[in-house]
This record gives structure tokens, C-alpha cells and sequence, in this order.
């Protein structure tokens, strides 16, 4: 890393960065620098998740923004120790709305669900319906079709029995 | 039925993303390793910390890329392979903390790792970004290209 080797204290962006517990300044920066790295990735997508099940990241959001907030602000040389019991009542209060969430997209889905059927039951009877008119349909065009064949064919006699008219009658 | 199926697959997808990141910590309330178990010798040995440090260091790094190996595959965006870049990151700290592969210690080979990473990655996004269709569109991903790639570094 680019900090000096024996530095006991750095100030980025008026933030202080000691030791903290570690062996030297730049362990604690390479720490928090990958605590955060996470913490962004998983903010990334939280917000560009769109599905329901997102709010299930604000459990990783709690956890690390306790562990870097107590990594900042907070003296002492235990790390990631008391963040699962001092964010307690935020980790309930995600899981009963994530409870809640998860009870309305469950609704939600069987709607959808019953939607569906009643849309290919609907679907299914359409076809049964038409099928009987469009066989009739088939048939009667076969019908003309066949017609338009025999005509065909007496228009061609008709003009051989004209072609032969004209030769007896010039022979 | 396929709806319902899909549902339960988010519910097992939001239980997963909601106890993982509280995994390590748990694992201290209810697994108690013995003073002279080998684990305990080994992990004094060769980490200089007592076992239950070293298993909540390997938890978390498990559950973080776990975590973002879900994201990676149940995302449908076609800018998805950008999350490769933190399961990189994951796996790099995981080396520096407990690995320690003397291959991947050297700065030449992270950085060489890093750079084809990230240019396999910025291919992808030349391929599917159409430059001169959408400026505000393209505007916004290469932002995050530039998110991702300072938080690699």
C-alpha cells in the first residue's frame, strides 16, 4: 500500500485511521477498505435489485455499517464482536417487514396463479367453440374449391367442342 | 404451479441472503471448539489466533462470496459478469488473510490478474453497450464501470 511503513496515524477525507487494535495503520486501512468494498457492492444491489427479496440485504447492510461505524469511531482492540447484539432490534425489525413482504408476494403469486388458470381455462373453451365453426369453414371451402374445379373443366370442354364446332363448319 | 415454485425459490433466496452475513457470528453462540482440540493447535500454530477467529474469518469470506455468487447467477442484467470483480475481491482478501498462496502475493500477478479481468469485462461492456444509441443510458453504466473498477482497485 502507499502509506508509510511506520505511520501511527492517517487522515483521509478528515477521517483519522490508527492502528486500532492492529499490528500497523495499514492493516486497519486494508481492512476497512474491504469492508467497504463490500458494503457498496452489496448497496449496488440493493438498488438495482428490483424483485422483493432485496430487503433481505439490509441484514449485510446493518452488520457492516455497525462493523465499519465501530471500526471508526470506536476505541478498543476486539473487532467484529458486539455488532450482531448492538444491531438486534434492526435485524428484527428487517425480518418481521421481510415476513410481511414475503406474506403479500405469496398473495401475490397465487393470484397470478389463478389468473393464469382462469386465463387457459378461458383459452381451452375459445377453442372448443371455434373448432366446431372453423371445421364448417374448412368444409364449405373445400366445397367451393371443388365447384371451381368442375367449372374449370366445363370451360375447357366448352372451348374444345367450340374449337371443333369451327372446324366442321369451315371442313 | 410454476408461479408458486417461483415464489418459494425467492423465499429460500431472501432466507440465504438474510442468514449468511449473520453465519459467522452465530457460529460463535452455538459451536464451542475443546481447549486442546487439534483444530485449536492448529489454528494457534499457524495463524497465531485461537480457532474460533480463524472459523469467523473463513465464514465471512464463505458467506460474502456466496452472497455475491447469488447475485451473479440470479441476476438477468447483461452487466452481471461486473460482480466477478468482487467475487475477485473476496477471494483476494481471503488469500491475504488466510491463504496466503505465495503465487498470488506477488503485486505483478495481481495487477496482470486484475488487468485481464477487467478488460475481458470492459469487452463485454463495448459489445453490448450500442456507445451511440443511448448516451444517458451509457452515461449511467460507465459509472458503475468506474465504481467497480476503483473498488477493485
Amino acid at each position: 500500500m502507499i502509506f508509510p511503513k511506520d505511520a501511527k496515524e492517517i487522515s483521509l477525507f478528515s477521517i483519522m485511521f490508527n492502528a486500532n487494535g492492529f499490528f500497523s495503520v495499514r492493516s486497519n486501512f486494508f481492512v476497512f477498505g474491504f469492508k467497504l468494498s463490500i458494503f457498496f457492492g452489496i448497496l449496488i444491489w440493493f438498488f438495482t435489485e428490483k424483485r422483493w427479496y432485496r430487503y433481505a440485504l439490509l441484514s449485510s447492510v446493518i452488520i457492516l455499517a455497525n462493523q465499519l461505524f465501530n471500526m471508526l469511531w470506536t476505541e478498543g482492540d476486539i473487532l467484529d464482536e458486539f455488532e450482531l447484539s448492538q444491531s438486534g432490534f434492526f435485524l428484527s425489525s428487517v425480518l418481521i417487514l421481510l415476513l410481511l413482504i414475503s406474506h403479500a408476494a405469496n398473495n401475490q403469486e397465487k393470484i397470478k396463479d389463478w389468473l393464469a388458470n382462469q386465463y387457459s381455462l378461458v383459452e381451452t373453451k375459445l377453442k372448443e367453440k371455434y373448432s366446431v365453426r372453423d371445421n364448417k369453414i374448412i368444409e364449405s371451402r373445400k366445397k367451393i374449391e371443388a365447384t371451381k374445379t368442375k367449372l374449370t373443366d366445363l370451360e375447357q370442354l366448352k372451348i374444345e367442342l367450340e374449337e371443333e364446332l369451327r372446324a366442321i363448319e369451315s371442313g | 404451479m410454476r408461479q408458486v415454485n417461483s415464489f418459494r425459490k425467492e423465499l429460500g433466496i431472501a432466507v440465504l441472503i438474510f442468514v449468511l452475513p449473520l453465519a459467522s457470528y452465530l457460529h460463535l453462540f452455538f459451536v464451542d471448539y475443546p481447549e486442546d482440540s487439534i483444530l485449536q493447535t492448529f489454528s494457534n500454530q499457524r495463524f497465531q489466533i485461537d480457532i474460533d477467529t480463524l472459523v469467523y474469518h473463513c465464514l465471512t469470506f464463505l458467506s460474502y462470496f456466496f452472497l455475491f455468487f447469488i447475485w451473479l447467477s440470479s441476476s438477468k442484467s447483461k452487466w452481471k459478469w461486473f460482480i466477478f470483480l468482487f467475487l475477485l475481491i473476496i477471494f483476494y482478501n481471503f488469500d491475504a488473510y488466510i491463504l496466503e498462496i505465495s503465487f498470488l502475493k506477488s503485486a505483478k500477478v495481481c495487477l496482470c490478474i486484475f488487468c485481464v479481468s477487467f478488460i475481458i469485462l470492459f469487452a463485454y461492456y463495448v459489445k453490448f453497450s450500442g456507445l451511440k444509441n443511448n448516451l444517458k443510458k451509457n452515461l449511467i453504466n460507465k459509472q458503475f464501470i468506474l465504481v467497480s473498477f476503483f473498488l477493485a482497485l
